[in-house]
């Protein structure tokens, strides 16, 4: 640090012109931003104008607008669950692991005859637990969560095929759950109404209380944070533990949506998670990680995959089009200085 | 002794912004002899330092350096600077900590073989021979992070000057050597000098501690903001000639009757005893509300590790704190932030503010529920909340919504005072609070500690601006190796007595 020591920071001047100039950029710079922070609204508007001329008979109506959205509604809840931690500046990559281990269990659950209630609140148990592991792992340890959320998922994965025995579970699951995702809410398809409160509850809890304030400032200066009085070492503990909750949720909603359950289910839904909660950042002012941007670029992918498997893009297309977003996501999120979610990531090293 | 020239620089200028940290630079270091670099603080040591390490570049023009008669024009790139035979003990020492010795070694100096097995061994033989020359006891295959500070030392030293065999075409830079080392392992180190020295390597050592410039060096070159003002023998000369060379006037000794007794016990607001852990080695004093403690003390001293127990960033390990008549223990910063003292930090960009957040957001994250109601922040409040701040402080620009990152370090440095000012410390902490801090916020930092002075704050001022501490302490302790040694009171912070303090309490105690 001793050359930022050395190197005297320009010094901004302190006349109103400039101060005004600060506030307000040059119309250039102010389109750019704009474009900038548009940049999901006119790539999902992009996808819905070319898929549509593509495909007019089967892209274009409300039916597979509204499959989209369901079949999107978890990958949405995962992402959610992606942010928490990152938010903290830690990274939980066993959010498709829960998600696999919750879904089997609520399966599992209704197999033995367990009412609705009792299963689905064993199965959200379950998350919570290992949130609390990953939390003990990264506080109290003090291992690297990129590491750490790593090899839970592989134990998960061992745990899912356990309760499963190996295959898929799907007797004894009754359609009163499995509506709970599937009936219509004025025409709009139950899961995504979940998702759409998940979303305003997270997306308020983090950006407007003192909690989600706390939050940040432990993601993106936890020295300052922890030296001005916050416990950051408990926001990291209870960001893992929600993050285990949000994805025991996706899990009960991916294992209502499909009426079965397989061990291996999760793993997909954790790398396009993790991308659409950095590309959900542009959207932001500050190229902030939000709830609502995570969101909207979920939507985003989503249309993307459905519009390129529907032109008949091949198999490997979806895999590439996932990878690539989320590197494109990080190289934004760093450019923009958004200095602290990539160090999450980043920080494998240290 | 052959004193041929090893190494010289001629024309060397450094600018830095406004700054001009090196000015026209000409000197030569002798091979065979100990050449002594002395400034203050921000004389332009350490930037001439970096330039022959291939850290700087020099400010276009005709800088150049001539090695061993051989002329090589600057920048140098730390490759070439090291193939030159520049050898240098940054006082960060540069180990790779959990590499064993022998891999430290050979990751500076090259490997040795191309067959895999025979190249082990042979490294481990040299490693094991470097480290007898330089009387370490440890083994070649043992990992760094396992050593003592002190036996860290010794290999990085070992490691710079390298084997024997090598020595006359050595020119070795030792910044603050001895920084780190309890007194008895310093005599260690000399004898190494002094060894590698009769051998014909030219050594050039930087270091505060006067004393020890006296013991071993032979020559003394000076500079002062950025010029060299002297060069000449140490022959002869004492460490007030020193001094003055360092302030460009001869020294001023104030007379030192030790004021009678300690301060009052009985009205201290933040009493400190035996304070203790790893280099802070014991120490204690009292602070009355109201009063400004400074605490001055070279690098190794324990002057930022103290200010961090008193913070409760780390846990003593012996000793006791006590606030208002109450034994407090700290296991966590907010412990000490809900019991009145807060820290403002020396590393200001990391610990100090938020960079990726606002203005407004870094001034109210101390406190969030006065801005709050049931957990959820009011906008209307924060916000006037932080611009009350932004006036009270002067923070400029004053936009509640400008990231930290967009301010001036000074500006930078008003926000992390005024959030921790928000909280209404008992005891303030302010840990090299001008640190990189441009003149004019620098004074107006100095106005806010001498208004939250009157407004009954104790105040604990670690810096290592001479300066500062002159014209706001109204009591400085001196730090040495961890312990207090030289209490001085307001009437007799002199500068030169601090200055004379700070380089050595052998020296000191010889004045008094």
């Amino acid at each position: 640090m001793s050359d930022t020591l050395l190197t005297p920071t320009p010094e901004i001047r302190q006349t109103d012109r400039t101060s005004e100039s600060l506030t307000r950029p040059s119309r250039l710079t102010w389109a750019r931003h704009y474009v900038a922070q548009s940049s999901l609204f006119i790539l999902i508007a992009l996808f819905l104008v070319v898929f549509s001329l593509a495909k007019p008979q089967e892209f274009a109506n409300w039916n597979n607008i509204s499959t989209i959205l369901y079949s999107n509604a978890v990958t949405g809840v995962v992402a959610l669950a992606a942010l928490i931690p990152l938010l903290s500046g830690e990274v939980d990559i066993s959010i498709g692991g829960v998600m696999g281990v919750s879904g089997v269990f609520v399966a599992w659950a209704f197999g033995q005859g367990w009412p609705m209630v009792p299963a689905i609140a064993g199965a959200l148990a379950c998350g919570v637990i290992v949130g609390v592991a990953n939390a003990l792992l990264v506080v109290r340890i003090g291992l690297n969560s990129f590491i750490s959320t790593l090899a839970m998922t592989t134990i998960l994965a061992g745990v899912a095929t356990l309760i499963t025995g190996g295959g898929s579970l799907y007797s004894g699951i009754p359609t009163s759950f499995t509506s709970l995702v599937a009936n219509h809410l004025l025409g709009v398809p139950l899961a995504v109404v979940y998702t759409v409160l998940i979303t305003a509850v997270i997306g308020y809890g983090t950006s407007r209380t003192a909690f989600g304030r706390r939050l940040r400032a432990t993601g993106s200066g936890r020295d300052a944070a922890r030296l001005i009085g916050v416990r950051t070492t408990r926001y990291v503990a209870v960001a893992f533990v929600l993050s285990g909750l949000v994805a025991a949720l996706a899990g009960v909603l991916e294992t209502a949506e499909l009426a079965s359950a397989s061990p291996t289910t999760g793993n997909s839904f954790t790398l396009s998670a993790i991308a659409a909660v950095f590309l959900g950042a542009i959207v932001s002012r500050r190229s902030r990680l939000n709830a609502w941007g995570t969101i909207t670029a979920v939507v985003m992918l989503g249309i993307g995959l459905t519009g390129l498997t529907m032109i008949g893009a091949p198999a490997w297309v979806p895999d590439v089009f996932n990878g690539v977003a989320l590197i494109v996501a990080l190289a934004i999120s760093k450019g923009a200085g958004a200095a602290s979610p990539v160090a999450a990531i980043g920080r494998i090293g240290s | 002794m052959s004193n041929a020239v090893a190494l010289s620089v001629q024309g060397v200028s450094k600018t830095f912004g406004v700054t001009r940290a090196l000015d026209n630079v000409a000197l030569a270091f002798r091979a065979g002899q100990v050449t002594a670099l002395l400034g203050e603080n921000g004389s332009g040591k350490s930037t001439l330092i970096k330039i022959l390490a291939g850290n700087y570049t020099p400010d276009p023009g005709h800088a150049t350096a001539t090695v061993r008669g051989e002329e090589v024009p600057l920048p140098l790139s730390p490759d070439h600077s090291h193939r030159l035979g520049l050898r240098f003990l940054h006082q960060d020492l540069g180990l790779v900590l959990e590499a064993s010795i022998a891999d430290n070694v050979a990751l500076y100096d090259g490997f040795v073989s191309p067959s895999l097995a025979l190249r082990r061994r042979e490294e481990r033989r040299r490693t094991a021979a470097l480290l007898e020359r330089f009387e370490v006891t440890a083994d070649a295959d043992a990992i760094v992070a396992d050593l003592s500070p002190s036996e860290q030392t010794m290999v990085a030293i070992a490691r710079a000057f390298g084997d024997e065999t090598r020595w006359p075409e050595r020119v070795v830079v030792l910044d603050e050597p001895t920084a780190a080392l309890p007194g008895d392992e310093v005599a260690r180190v000399f004898r190494a000098i002094r060894r590698a020295c009769q051998a014909g390597a030219a050594i050039i050592l930087v270091s505060h501690r006067l004393d020890e410039v006296l013991e071993v060096g032979d020559r003394v070159a000076v500079l002062r903001d950025g010029r060299v003002v002297a060069e000449e023998s140490l022959q002869g000369l004492g460490a007030d000639d020193l001094i003055a060379m360092m302030l460009g006037h001869a020294l001023v000794r104030a007379d030192s009757d030790p004021p009678a007794g300690e301060e009052r016990s009985d009205d201290a607001l933040f009493r400190v005893t035996d304070l203790a852990r790893d280099r802070v080695r014991g120490v204690s004093f009292a602070l009355r509300s109201g009063e400004v403690l400074g605490i001055a003390g070279l690098v190794g001293s324990g002057r930022s590790e103290l200010v961090r127990l008193l913070g409760g960033v780390q846990r003593p390990t012996a000793g006791t704190i006590e606030l208002g008549g109450e034994t407090k223990r700290f296991s966590e910063p907010s412990e000490a932030v809900a019991a009145g003292i807060v820290t403002v930090p020396q590393n200001r960009r990391r610990d100090g503010v938020i960079l990726g957040m606002t203005i407004s957001e870094n001034l109210t994250l101390g406190d969030l529920a006065s801005v709050s109601w049931k957990g959820s922040i009011r906008p209307r409040r924060e916000r006037a909340e932080a611009q009350a701040l932004i006036e009270r402080f002067d923070i400029r620009p004053p936009l509640l919504e400008l990231p930290l990152r967009l301010l001036s370090g000074g500006n930078q440095q008003k926000v992390a005072i005024a959030r921790a000012v928000r909280l209404g410390p008992k005891v303030l902490l302010l840990d090299e609070p001008t640190q990189g801090v441009d003149v004019g916020a620098r004074s107006e930092i100095g106005e806010m500690i001498v208004s939250l002075k009157h407004a009954g704050v104790g105040i604990v001022l670690a810096s290592s601006d001479l300066d500062e501490l002159l014209e706001l302490a109204d009591r400085v302790i001196v730090l040495n190796r961890g312990r207090v040694r030289v209490v001085l009171h307001r009437n007799e912070i002199v500068r030169d007595r601090l200055a004379l303090a700070l380089a050595g309490p052998e020296l000191e105690r010889r004045a008094a």
